[in-house]
């Protein structure tokens, strides 16, 4: 893994690409036939200070929306931060309402939103100025206005994030962020991932770095983004869903130590 | 510190071994895993206090998932049981190979 990398993003004469499948077997699971009513929220919701969801909950079914809903209304009333992961898989919307339909009610009572730019289109078509999502070279600053549409729209939203991976090949993708806070743009570093051993759940440890960073460092939005963008970048190493990273080895890479020595 | 909570479903993931496809995998990686619960592992990682909740039937394969975010220092304090069964993801880790 290079930091503020500056390899060649171009594609190396001679690599052969296969990308990864996904098969699901999740039809009829437990919790897509949860209902409304089930879960007592100001239970659940005592000494909370921040309630996090992704847009794959409303696309498992009708009443997994429905109970969301009843989630966010009463985080609102309870005063508990609010952050969504869009997280946008057309192949699961089969309930026969699309994410457009149902998206915009759920994320207006968010305070924090997470999502790339393919996200913002297919679920708001909301698209980027000036760039070419189908791969190479991304411009962060060309996300400015993306961020700007989705807090233009969604007025609780104090900041969003979009995640900013480039694509070369299905083992080596750049990967950043940037965070909008309604005023200005704050751009993370660039890091060269250039052996993932697994990318799943990347997103999902970017969105937890950034609610540790956040709640960490309320008066510094740039930290937590930095933050954020590098515990990803670990967890693109670890086999399996989960980040299994500590603080402490976020901030080693944060500091500029990418080189993999043995730490002894 | 107040407690974080996370909604939504976590599934059974069976990956095949060494960037196997799934027509030459006669095994399968057996893990768990899920968006929300990711987030609430990874923030248990950090120390915080991270809480997951979603609804899984009551037989031995949702048990051991649960056991699994047990060890992974999340709590499952208000986990719905009921229902049929544990969604299930299969995975497929493509790659890239270079040549000379």
């Amino acid at each position: 893994m290079e930091v503020n990398g500056s390899a060649s993003i171009s594609s190396k004469q001679g690599a052969v690409a296969r990308s990864s499948k996904v098969i699901y077997d999740r039809a009829h699971s437990s919790i897509s036939e949860i209902q409304p009513g089930m879960v007592n929220w100001e239970k659940v919701f005592e000494n909370t200070q921040w309630f996090h969801w992704t847009g794959i909950t409303p696309a498992i079914s009708q009443s997994a929306a429905d109970t969301l809903k009843e989630a966010i209304a009463t985080a609102n009333r309870m005063g508990i931060t609010v952050s969504t992961d869009l997280n946008f898989r057309k192949n699961l919307w089969k309930y026969g309402k699309k994410a457009s339909e149902v998206m915009p009610e759920l994320v207006s009572g968010c305070d924090i939103i997470l999502g790339n730019e393919e996200d913002a289109d297919m679920v708001f078509e909301i698209k980027p100025e000036g760039i070419d999502v189908s791969g190479g070279h991304i411009e962060a600053t060309a996300y400015q206005s993306v961020c700007e549409q989705m807090t233009t729209r969604f007025p609780r939203a104090k900041k969003v994030i979009v995640t900013l991976r480039g694509s070369i090949n299905a083992s080596h993708n750049s990967w950043s962020g940037v965070l909008w806070d309604g005023i200005q743009l704050l751009k993370a570093p660039d890091y060269d991932i250039t052996h993932i051993v697994d990318r799943v759940g990347g997103g999902d440890s970017f969105m937890a770095g950034l609610i540790y960073g956040l709640v960490t460092f309320p008066e510094d939005d740039q930290k937590a983004l930095n933050f954020a963008v590098a515990a990803s970048c670990l967890k693109h190493t670890i086999h399996g869903d989960y980040n299994l990273v500590t603080v402490a080895e976020v901030e080693t890479l944060m500091k500029g130590d990418g080189s993999g020595r043995v730490s002894r | 510190m107040k407690k974080i909570v996370t909604f939504g479903e976590i599934m059974l993931r069976l990956a095949t071994p060494d960037y196997q496809r799934f027509s030459q995998a006669s095994s399968l990686n057996a893990t768990f895993g899920g968006g929300e619960a990711n987030v609430a592992v990874s923030l248990a990682n950090f120390g915080f206090d991270a809480e997951f909740l979603s609804r899984l039937p009551e037989n031995d394969l949702a048990r051991a998932c649960i056991m699994d975010l047990h060890k992974h220092g999340v709590s499952t304090e208000n986990m719905l049981l009921g229902g049929e069964r544990i969604g299930i993801y299969f995975l497929e880790t493509g790659g890239r190979r270079t040549f000379k």
